[in-house]
């Protein structure tokens, strides 16, 4: 559920990134952070042990402009993707209104690109919330490589549900798809927050990359 | 504020938070977890959260909230198994561990909900584990197995009946899950008690995936593959490389003999009913049993004394090879998910940006490619003119004098801002920056840039000695090593660490630009690898062809 500020006039929707460990939830967030306009976004905050693993999680506030009277902000988590963070996991999903799942397309992620798929679910069902009902899209990332499982399996796995939604072959380091991915799960949460909310209309605009 | 201090120590103390999931960790991580109510808000959260979970669900029979998810096969403890064997047939094994378990393809066991029993065929159960027989089964013995279900087994049939009785079960509307991957095959011989045992499994899966969900939202569960209607019989075998597999054996079973035994072309068959439920999964494996009955003899005696239980992994990528084409079907009932109007999000004009940027890229390597291998043609023509000059006249492509732009060629300041993010800083950075920030990366000590030609642009690697020998021959190693694995097939060398006594020294190269770090201690911490090839690989594109 997106936070309704009405004092302030501000609108907070919360996406997070999820998937298995070293997939590219981190790097994503890294990239979003280059590309947009220092002026229209926080810092980003990672938090990470010594070896660059993520701890607890990457934060990164997007602001945007007011119209409407609302202000429009978004606040862009990851999360820990090793197994044993689960809990941390449960507590960044809290209130989650959008997820990126970052799924890593070399062959011998494809069992912990389930799991963690697995885990989301599981971990959605912890805050009474349904992965059906919440407005998600797929990043097979690391197209780049060459030892890559195709599309049509990583498909097979992840997106074999009553609901297909939308999924991205992207590359985070260079930044291939990874706004498409962002912008295809803000657009659905902002759909579904229109229907539930039709009084109050969050309009962001759009704002300049750097 | 007291998020943030909370949030500061948990920085401080990187402890596994997740008991529950890893009984070994338990002891040393569950204070952490379960602070006291006083410790934060958030530990609060945590505390009030977990109270919100219905106390039903913590339990086994009444799991409405957390899914069983129904494996591809029953695990029976041996004692079990060994103790209903005919007599005469089991093997006097002493030391047989009542503690191990089998697993069985839940297909091959026939189950019966009312005694508790299953019934699985001698044969299966000999080829699954045969050191509990004293004698072998063949293949043609139509005997069967009887055992009484291990308890976890009777408790998901209890479920199921449970759920069969319940009368605002909604059947058509539920669809199994991913990991229940029992499929009904069509042709399958038509015998009573299996029937019954594959309806049973289907329920099972139906219900299971019904009971956490109410129906309305059940329809959004993943479906297992359904069955090939083009005759997909039980004995449809899938051809697969050996080698692959024998790589991927754990080291126990791992023996360099053994390739040479089996050659880089001999290919196995495995039953591809095994396989196929387990590609949901996204890993396959096969018990060791299955495994050396496709086995050539030569190799097959190596296993002997392995444990039988043992589970062999066979990798996707070779599955994937001849795998048929309607092996991976997605729902029939698919609704794509589509948004109404498209809304202009903060986020649109960026990835539209990108779409263009990328796209632009894609072409440009495209001419690129098109005006090398014109060039290349071009060259090859000439050099084809010079060997056998003829009398007739060719037409000569003329290479094109590289024409350098004078906006171009004034010296221009290298844009590093793609490293800003990789770095997590705003600061404006060049080189010497850049060289101390990877010397500051955990676990490394001193970095140089350098040429592949021996030329250095910036940084050292602390000792004359090691300096010239990585200026001058690491380079040349790396490319030779690099080619010689791309023969091979093995492409995408990223680096190459030297070890002595007591320093270790690493090169990356991207064939143009080199980077060399030296390691403090130890090889690298996970994720420092990663970020020094896209370090170098963000730096080659800041820097111009002259520069390197």
């Amino acid at each position: 559920m997106p936070i309704i500020n009405y004092a302030s006039k501000e609108i907070q929707f919360k996406v997070v990134y999820y998937g298995p460990a070293l997939g590219g939830k981190t790097t994503n967030l890294q990239y979003i952070h280059s590309r947009i306009s220092p002026s229209y976004r926080g810092d980003l905050i990672s938090l990470a042990t010594a070896a660059d693993r993520t701890l607890f999680f990457d934060f990164l506030p997007v602001n945007s402009i007011v119209l409407q009277g609302f202000k429009t902000k978004f606040q862009l988590y990851t999360v820990p993707g090793q197994v044993i963070y689960n809990t941390t996991r449960q507590l960044v999903l809290r209130s989650v209104d959008g997820v990126v799942f970052v799924a890593d397309s070399q062959w011998d992620k494809m069992q912990e690109n389930v799991e963690s798929f697995r885990n989301l679910e599981e971990n959605l069902g912890r805050q009474h919330l349904k992965l059906d009902e919440l407005p998600y899209a797929l990043q097979y990332n690391k197209r780049d490589l060459s030892d890559v499982a195709p599309v049509n399996y990583l498909e097979f796995l992840l997106n074999n549900r009553k609901r297909r939604v939308r999924c991205f072959e992207a590359v985070a380091t260079t930044g291939f798809n990874v706004f498409a991915a962002l912008d295809a799960v803000t657009q659905l949460l902002l759909h579904k927050f229109n229907r539930e909310h039709p009084t109050l209309k969050p309009m962001p605009a759009g704002f300049q990359a750097e | 504020m007291a998020f943030f201090s909370w949030f500061k120590s948990k920085s401080e103390n990187p402890g596994r938070d997740e008991p529950e999931s890893h009984p070994s960790s338990k002891t040393a991580a569950e204070p952490k977890t379960i602070a006291t109510a006083g410790t934060s808000p958030i530990r609060q959260g945590v505390l009030r959260f977990r109270e919100t979970v219905p106390k039903s669900a913590r339990t086994i029979s009444g799991s409405a909230t957390f899914k069983r998810p129904v494996r591809a096969t029953i695990d029976i403890p041996l004692q079990t198994l060994w103790q209903s064997l005919p007599e005469g047939l089991a093997q006097d094994n002493t030391s047989l561990d009542p503690k191990r378990r089998i697993q069985i393809p839940r297909k091959q066991v026939r189950i019966n909900d009312t005694d508790h029993t299953g019934t699985v065929s001698l044969y299966v159960v000999h080829a699954v584990c045969p050191d509990i027989f004293a004698a072998p089964v063949p293949a043609t013995d139509n005997r069967s197995l009887k055992f009484p279900l291990p308890a976890w087994e009777r408790l998901r049939n209890v479920e199921v009946l449970e759920v069969k009785t319940a009368p605002d079960a909604a059947p058509e509307s539920v669809k199994p899950q991913p990991d229940r991957p029992i499929v009904e095959k069509p042709d399958s011989p038509a015998q009573g008690p299996k029937e019954q045992t594959d309806q049973h499994q289907t329920d099972e899966c139906e219900k299971l995936s019904d009971k956490p969900q109410p129906p309305s939202t059940t329809n959004g569960e993943m479906q297992p593959p359904e069955a090939h209607p083009n005759g997909t019989g039980r004995s449809r075998n899938l051809r697969i490389a050996l080698s692959p597999i024998l790589r991927h054996l754990p080291p126990e079973l791992n023996r360099t003999a053994l390739h040479d035994v089996a050659g880089s072309n001999s290919e196995i068959e495995l039953p591809f009913d095994l396989i196929e439920p387990q590609l949901p999964n996204g890993r396959v494996t096969v018990p060791l049993s299955i495994f050396l009955e496709a086995l050539p003899e030569t190799i097959r005696n190596a296993f002997t004394e392995v444990d039988q239980s043992t589970q062999v992994a066979i990798p996707l990528k070779e599955i994937f090879r001849h795998l048929p084409s309607d092996a991976l079907p997605l729902r029939a009932d698919q609704e794509v998910d589509e948004v109404g109007d498209p809304i202009d999000t903060p986020f649109t004009t960026t990835a539209r940006e990108d779409a263009e940027r990328f796209r632009n890229a894609a072409s440009t390597v495209e001419k690129s490619d098109q005006e090398s291998a014109r060039l290349e043609l071009g060259h090859s023509a000439q050099s084809e003119k010079t060997e056998a000059p003829s009398d007739t006249l060719e037409p000569v492509i003329p290479a094109p004098e590289p024409e350098i732009p004078a906006a171009a060629a004034a010296k221009m300041e290298p844009n590093f801002s793609a490293l800003q993010t990789v770095f997590l800083t705003d600061e404006r950075l060049d080189l010497p920056t850049i060289i101390d920030k990877i010397s500051a990366l955990p676990g490394l000590q001193t970095a140089l840039l350098h040429t592949a030609d021996g030329r250095r642009l910036t940084g050292a690697i602390g000792d004359e000695q090691f300096e010239r020998t990585v200026l001058t021959l690491f380079p040349v190693l790396f490319g030779e090593v690099k080619t010689k694995l791309d023969e091979r097939a093995c492409t995408g060398l990223e680096t190459l660490t030297f070890c002595w006594r007591q320093e270790q020294i690493s090169v990356f190269s991207d064939g143009r630009l080199c980077l060399s770090v030296r390691h403090s201690r130890r090889p690298f911490k996970p994720g420092v690898r990663e970020k020094l090839s896209l370090i170098l690989s963000r730096l080659a594109e800041a820097l111009s062809p002259s520069e390197i």
